[in-house]
């Protein structure tokens, strides 16, 4: 579903993502965490050119993504959630979720008000639908970041750090959210430092360091038996 | 000093007076209406990372933001004849006062664009908008709002600079000062009660600008 | 017949500069008088006295609410009616001074209004006096918000020097007017003001945009 094919990329001299080979099979989950500045975040606005890369190829579906000229049809198979939710605040919860399917796909407004309603349900939070982005808790606002990004029925959905910016009391809510998407077979990428959502529900963790992918391992090698020094060194950093 | 302030000429004057002020109501409103086309195509232009388009729109703003307004008038003024263009001064004042304020206007906008976070612009991007489609739904709808003061203040100073068209000969609130200070010998009369009209539209301008920032403030909290 | 204009404005160009130089004199001189006048009224706005506060904000409203025009020709019309007889030079000054602390004085007075209360108070209850409180603890860490906008100010202040031609003092743009009566192509004649005008101010919008960016940075790093 997605593959990276000895991906490079700079940042001016700044060598960033460093021979990245990588693969995400349709219906997997892959989670990937790393210290910070390890290129996470540069890693999967790739795979929808959100950033240009300057050598290898990324996959998505058998297309080329940087080879391409027509990148609209390949942003909206791939949902993207950010940290900082970036809801567009002049917009009401309904508003922000069906701007896109009536923009890009032309969807008749009543229906993409129907699927809002379905995806608003499906989060959790169908009684917020005409509530602004600023009335709602961090929580909320980033399970509709989350219906947004459904609501263009995508193949792939992206997720970079998306509980890092809210309280604790809030991440499982969130994550709730995440665990049953993944387990109703969506292909997904999540930057996470969420171990215990990554024990549930991915099918490999992937750890970089430096711009480059130290190791990539199933779950339950990954942390009871990781390969490297510098994976363990990292885990035990990290994990409670 | 002003003891012999003669109130009946401002009486006798006070129909030119009017038309002077509607002069310079009217003036301001079609610049602005002028001004916020220039402003707006300028800024699209300049923020679209095109170098065809945005190259050209750096130079007009800078240019138009180095140079006097009273210099600019007099380019078109004197300068449109000699390109064999011939216009009458009511539609040269209006294009001067025009591309004047659009120059800055188009920095109030770029301003507001500017302050809409390029997350936001991401997550657009992300979802398949394009750039258009990203400027009409995302990025305008706030900057437009954000902007408002700034435009009301551009206002403001555009109702002020339209004063410069008197020297053209031009009928507004000033025109018909020097009209009364020239006919009569009277330019105390003549200018005060210029002012006065002034600081009226001035007020007004003042005071929806405040309501607005009032507004503003209400939907943000 | 163009080059017989571009040869015969060739041979205006030191009129030009004399024009030039009368813009830039006028223009010096009435930046120092109202960055005087407009950082004592900021200060006095600031310090809310109360009778000043009202008479320093009538003030402010009268000369923001009415064009430059209007308010030199009371000044070069009206003065010598109350005996007051001013040439030229000293009533374009007069203006343009007048008309310059009403919009600086709002600069430093938003300024100040950036700085904590508690910094006033910190300083005057260790035993400064309301004068070392400005001078040592205020104004030093005003610059900052003041420069930017100050700047800004002064390229406004240059371009409006343009509107003292219409009293007869001969600066640039006057040179200009003066001149497309005998070389009546406006393009080329006001192109070579507008030349002056940017070599001249353009400068100083740079350094605007320069001191805006610096002090922005470095507040937001603190
Ligand atoms: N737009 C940019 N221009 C220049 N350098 C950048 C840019 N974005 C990121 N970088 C650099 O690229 C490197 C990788 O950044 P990236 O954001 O991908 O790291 P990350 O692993 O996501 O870190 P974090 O956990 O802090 O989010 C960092 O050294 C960063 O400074
Ligand atoms: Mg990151």
């Amino acid at each position: 579903m997605i593959k990276f094919d000895n991906v490079n990329k700079w940042f001016g001299s700044h060598h960033v993502l460093k021979d990245i080979d990588l693969e995400v099979p349709e219906g997997k989950v892959a989670v990937i965490c790393g210290p910070s500045g390890s290129g996470k975040s540069t890693l999967i606005r790739c795979i929808n050119r959100l950033e240009k890369i300057q050598s290898g190829e990324i996959f998505v579906d058998g297309t080329a993504v940087h080879g391409k000229n027509k990148l609209t049809e390949l942003r909206a198979e791939i949902g993207f959630v950010f940290q900082q939710f970036n809801l567009y605040p002049h917009m009401s919860v309904i508003d922000n979720i069906t701007l896109a399917p009536t923009k890009v796909k032309k969807m008749d407004m009543n229906q993409a008000k129907e699927l809002a309603r379905e995806l608003l349900v499906k989060v959790g939070i169908e009684e917020k639908a005409h509530a602004y982005p600023v009335q709602l808790s961090g929580g909320q606002q980033q399970r509709v970041a989350i219906a947004r990004g459904l609501a263009m029925n995508p193949k792939i959905m992206l997720f970079d750090e998306p509980t890092s910016a809210l309280d604790p009391e809030m991440i499982n809510e969130v994550l709730e959210v995440m665990v049953k998407l993944a387990k109703d077979g969506m292909t997904m990428v999540v930057v996470t430092h969420e171990m215990g959502f990554a024990k549930e529900v991915g099918d490999s963790i992937v750890f970089m360091d430096d711009g480059a992918i130290v190791e990539r391992n199933s779950p339950a090698t990954f942390f009871t038996n990781p390969e490297h020094d510098r994976t363990r060194q990292f885990l035990n950093k990290i994990l409670p | 000093m002003l003891e012999n302030f003669n109130f009946r000429i401002i009486i006798e004057y006070f129909p030119l007076f009017m038309q002077g002020l509607w002069g310079t109501v009217s003036l301001s409103f079609f610049s602005l209406i002028g001004a916020l086309l220039i402003g707006l195509i300028v800024c699209v232009a300049r923020v679209s990372r095109v170098k065809i388009f945005s190259i050209p729109a750096i130079i007009f703003t800078e240019a138009v933001r180095s140079t006097p307004l009273l210099m600019q008038l007099f380019f078109l003024y004197f300068g449109l004849p000699s390109l064999g263009v011939r216009l009458g001064e009511v539609e040269t004042g209006i294009i001067a006062l025009s591309v004047n304020s659009g120059a800055y206007i188009a920095e109030i906008i770029r301003a507001g664009v500017m302050s809409v976070s390029q997350g936001q612009i991401e997550a657009a991007t992300s979802s398949g908008l394009n750039f258009i489609q990203r400027l009409r739904y995302i990025v305008m709808p706030q900057a437009i709002g954000v902007t408002i003061p700034a435009l009301l203040g551009q206002m403001i100073v555009l109702v002020k600079d339209s004063a410069l068209l008197a020297l053209i000969s031009v009928l507004e609130i000033t025109r018909a000062a020097q009209l009364l200070a020239s006919e009569r010998f009277m330019p105390a009369e003549g200018f005060f009660t210029a002012a006065l009209m002034y600081l009226f539209l001035y007020y007004i301008l003042k005071w929806i600008s405040s309501y607005w920032q009032k507004r503003l403030i209400y939907t943000q909290a | 017949m163009q080059e017989f204009y571009i040869n015969s404005l060739i041979d205006s160009l030191p009129f030009f500069f004399k024009g030039w130089f009368i813009t830039l004199e006028l223009s010096g001189i009435s930046l120092i008088t109202s960055t005087i006048g407009g950082l004592i009224l900021g200060v006095l706005k600031y310090l809310r006295i109360p009778i000043i506060k009202y008479i320093v904000a009538g003030y402010v409203d009268l000369i923001r609410g009415t064009p430059f025009l209007v308010q030199i020709f009371i000044i070069f019309f009206i003065l010598p009616e109350w005996n007051i007889n001013l040439e030229a030079f000293a009533s374009a000054v007069l203006a343009l001074t007048i008309y310059g602390i009403a919009y600086i004085c709002e600069i430093v007075y938003s300024a100040l209004e950036t700085i904590s209360k508690g910094q006033v108070e910190a300083a005057t209850s260790s035993g400064l006096n309301l004068f070392q409180t400005l001078r040592y603890v205020i104004l030093p860490q005003a610059y900052r918000p003041i420069l930017p906008p100050l700047v800004g100010q002064y390229v406004l202040m240059v371009k409006d020097t343009a509107i003292v031609s219409v009293i007869g003092l001969t600066d640039i743009t006057r040179v200009g007017w003066l001149t497309v009566q005998r070389i009546p192509d406006g393009i080329l004649v006001f192109g070579l003001v507008g030349i002056f005008y940017f070599v001249t101010c353009y400068p100083m919008i740079l350094l605007a945009n320069h001191l805006e960016r610096k002090f922005t940075i470095q507040s937001s790093s603190l």
